[in-house]
């Protein structure tokens, strides 16, 4: 059985989802090219978590005075808690790769590349992945080239890393001792086997409880959120407005 | 940059390098400086000093403050009551800069803050003409060779200015 879900849309499916990870008083940053992370973060921000602070990169209303800088600085002083990555592939330890698929020296396919991203994963208190794609081609044993390391037991000192990942059948946790992800929760309809015949690594525990979903009072809030989404991404904003209809 | 640790950066960058922080004995990551011999950016407005007021949203300031000399193109020139930086605004002070050029709507087709935004469809264009060389050299000859800034202008943003 593949994804079932009444009333509602992926997309908003993934960035309830993405809510539930943005607590109160924290400071929570999103990145560019991240409209799902962006719906939920919006989301949280009208429904629990008002007193954060916020910083949302590709829009006019972003708070700094000097670019990216600040977000890296921001996260290299430990004060950043949140912030959301994703990667073309992610492997059983959490490394994501952005930088190419196939060898370095010969790719097969060049990818954009980590713009940071590996600070970010290695200084951010608590990073969440989000992809848009759950296939053994994206969740591989092994990373191609690792441009964000999830766990670096051989250096002294790491303030941050993965904790969680968020896909369109599961959802995973990361087991920083393990240094590898384990099953959390289930989106409805999915089965454990399709989850585990669609990733590239084992996955534990069996057994796992369903996902949670958005109630109605949730969807109408996030609905309300998408005018300030299309300020930064007009377009996804335009096609969710057209799905909802 | 502790963040590198653990990345194939370690592999493929041998200018990236380790060295004993001297500070807390920790073996990090450095990485050398970018020294641009140029940064051309565009901003928002200047004074008759050279004062320019640019965007604060990205790294326009950081890569003059990083380069040898800088050009900085403006959309208009206005008198220095005017030229104060509003939020999304920064002001970059004239000492950073070499020559500042009157352009107006000089980022197009991308966007300047709080004066216009991206052309999508001009990007578009150029995106499906940017996938061939012939469509490239196509959209050069189309835009760009032997254009003047007016005719360019004219051709390729006639219906905003």
């Amino acid at each position: 059985m593949a994804l079932a879900l009444e009333g509602c849309l992926p997309e908003e499916y993934l960035a309830f989802q993405v809510s539930l990870e943005v607590r109160d008083f924290e400071r929570t940053a999103v990145g560019t090219l991240s409209p799902v992370p962006l719906l939920g973060v919006l989301h949280a921000r009208a429904r629990h978590a008002g007193h954060g602070k916020f910083l949302f990169f590709g829009s006019e209303d972003t708070p700094v005075t000097d670019g990216s800088r600040e977000l890296f600085d921001l996260a290299q002083r430990g004060k950043l808690d949140l912030f959301f990555l994703s990667g073309a592939q992610v492997d059983r330890k959490g490394n994501i790769n952005l930088t190419c698929i196939g060898e370095y020296a010969a790719p097969r396919v060049r990818l954009p590349g980590g713009a940071g991203s590996a600070t970010l994963y290695y200084m951010t208190r608590r990073v969440v992945l989000v992809t848009l794609a759950h296939s053994p081609r994206v969740f591989v044993e092994k990373c191609d080239f690792i441009t964000s390391a999830a766990s670096t037991p051989h250096y002294p000192w790491r303030r941050g890393g993965p904790t969680k990942l968020i896909t369109p059948l599961c959802t995973m946790e990361y087991d920083r001792d393990a240094a590898e992800w384990h099953l959390a929760s289930l989106h409805p309809g999915v089965s454990s086997d399709e989850v585990r015949t669609q990733t590239g690594f084992p996955l534990m525990p069996e057994k796992v409880p369903e996902t949670p979903s958005p109630s109605p009072s949730d969807l109408a809030l996030m609905r309300a959120q998408i005018p300030l989404l299309r300020r930064s991404y007009p377009l996804f904003a335009g096609e969710l407005a057209r799905k909802i209809g | 940059m502790l963040g590198f640790a653990g990345t194939d950066y370690e592999k493929i960058r041998e200018d990236f390098r380790t060295v004993k922080d001297p500070y807390s004995g920790n073996e990090i990551f450095v990485v050398p400086a970018i020294r641009p011999e140029w940064a051309v950016i565009h901003a928002i407005r200047a004074d008759e000093m050279g004062n320019v007021v640019c965007s604060a949203l990205e790294s326009d300031r950081l890569a003059v403050l990083a380069a040898k000399q800088s050009i900085v193109t403006v959309e208009e020139v206005v008198p220095p009551e005017k030229l104060v930086a509003r939020p999304g605004e920064i002001f970059l002070s004239a000492l950073h800069i070499d020559l500042v050029v009157v352009a107006p709507r000089g980022a197009h087709p991308a966007g300047c803050v709080h004066v216009y935004g991206i052309d999508r469809a001009h990007v578009e264009e150029y995106l499906a003409a940017a996938k061939t060389p012939e469509g490239f050299s196509e959209y050069l000859a189309r835009f760009v060779h032997g254009k003047t800034e007016e005719e360019y202008l004219g051709l390729a943003c006639g219906k905003a200015v």
